[in-house]
């Protein structure tokens, strides 16, 4: 993994075997964004995984 | 499970990364550490659930010819043209064993072949290696002879193991296929001896010289083994 720009958190298999898409098929479906890259979710000046964007 | 439990097990895995904004994102081949695309990695993948076999591992390693090494694979792969295989696949021969009755597996070839032919070999070896009893399938040697605890390494094991089935086997070819009948069960055993000669330049010195003992002690009961008054067709008869 690099800077997450070029991978979508959803549809890559950059966290397991399978996209997390299909991993977690019951998160995916509340998603506000489907498309969202992995950096979007990441907060690289506090270092932390702000997810919660992503979600209604 | 429960989205709930989901969730904090996507933010659980998430925890263990964190982005580098240095770098750019890459593609990598996950069944390699180096992420390269290799056939290796794909193949124990496919065959093996990602995990090497122990058996190929061993067969691989051996010191001895590769058409052999080939040859021991579809031994121990069930994937020798035997006769109950050929009948298998459509083939309209007996499938006998060209000695007995009984329908021709690996197992028969290997193990029980009537008459002393196989046995004999085998009863050999017990008392070479000093093992408790005889193997009687290929399924009981991969399981418990190739790595029961002896005076010799498995690799020798295995290196003396491949010369005597690789004579059981071209003497069930000459058998079967030739109609050619050896005249005394021990040419077997002599024939497996000068395979292993054979092939003793690619060990290692050392191995060499354990190897030449093994054989010394093989030569030793064959001497005590005086079987050539009885022609094979009486002995198969027992």
């Amino acid at each position: 993994m690099g800077n997450g720009d070029n991978c979508r958190f959803w549809q890559d298999c950059w966290l397991l075997n399978v996209p997390p898409k299909i991993a977690f098929d019951d998160l995916y479906k509340m998603v506000r964004d489907p498309y969202v890259s992995v950096s979007d979710c990441w907060e690289g000046e506090i270092g932390l995984w702000t997810l919660g964007d992503p979600f209604l | 499970m429960s989205e709930f439990e989901n969730w904090r097990l996507l933010l659980s895995l998430l925890q263990n990364i964190s982005l580098n904004p240095e770098t750019k994102d890459s593609v990598g081949w996950a069944l390699d550490k180096k992420g390269l695309y290799n056939t290796k990695s794909l193949y124990r993948f496919l065959s093996n659930g990602g995990f090497p076999s122990r058996m190929a591992g061993h067969i691989w390693k051996c010191r001895i010819p590769l058409k052999i090494k080939f040859f021991l694979w579809q031994m121990f792969n069930n994937k020798l043209p035997v006769g109950a295989s050929l009948i298998k696949r459509g083939w309209r021969g007996s499938g006998k064993c060209s000695l007995s009755d009984d329908l021709e597996t690996a197992d028969h070839i290997f193990f029980r072949f009537r008459c002393f032919l196989a046995r004999l070999c085998w009863s050999i070896l017990k008392e070479v290696f000093n093992w408790g009893v005889m193997p009687r399938s290929i399924k009981s040697l991969t399981e418990t002879w190739l790595w029961g605890k002896g005076p010799l390494p498995k690799r020798l094991i295995m290196f003396t193991f491949a010369g005597l089935s690789w004579a059981l086997w071209t003497t069930r070819n000459k058998m079967t296929i030739e109609h050619k009948f050896s005249k005394s069960p021990s040419d077997i055993m002599y024939l497996a001896l000068s395979y292993l000669q054979k092939w003793a330049v690619l060990l290692k010195e050392e191995d060499r010289e354990r190897m030449e003992a093994v054989r010394s002690a093989i030569m030793n009961w064959m001497k005590m083994f005086k079987p050539n008054v009885v022609p094979i067709s009486d002995v198969v008869e027992i």
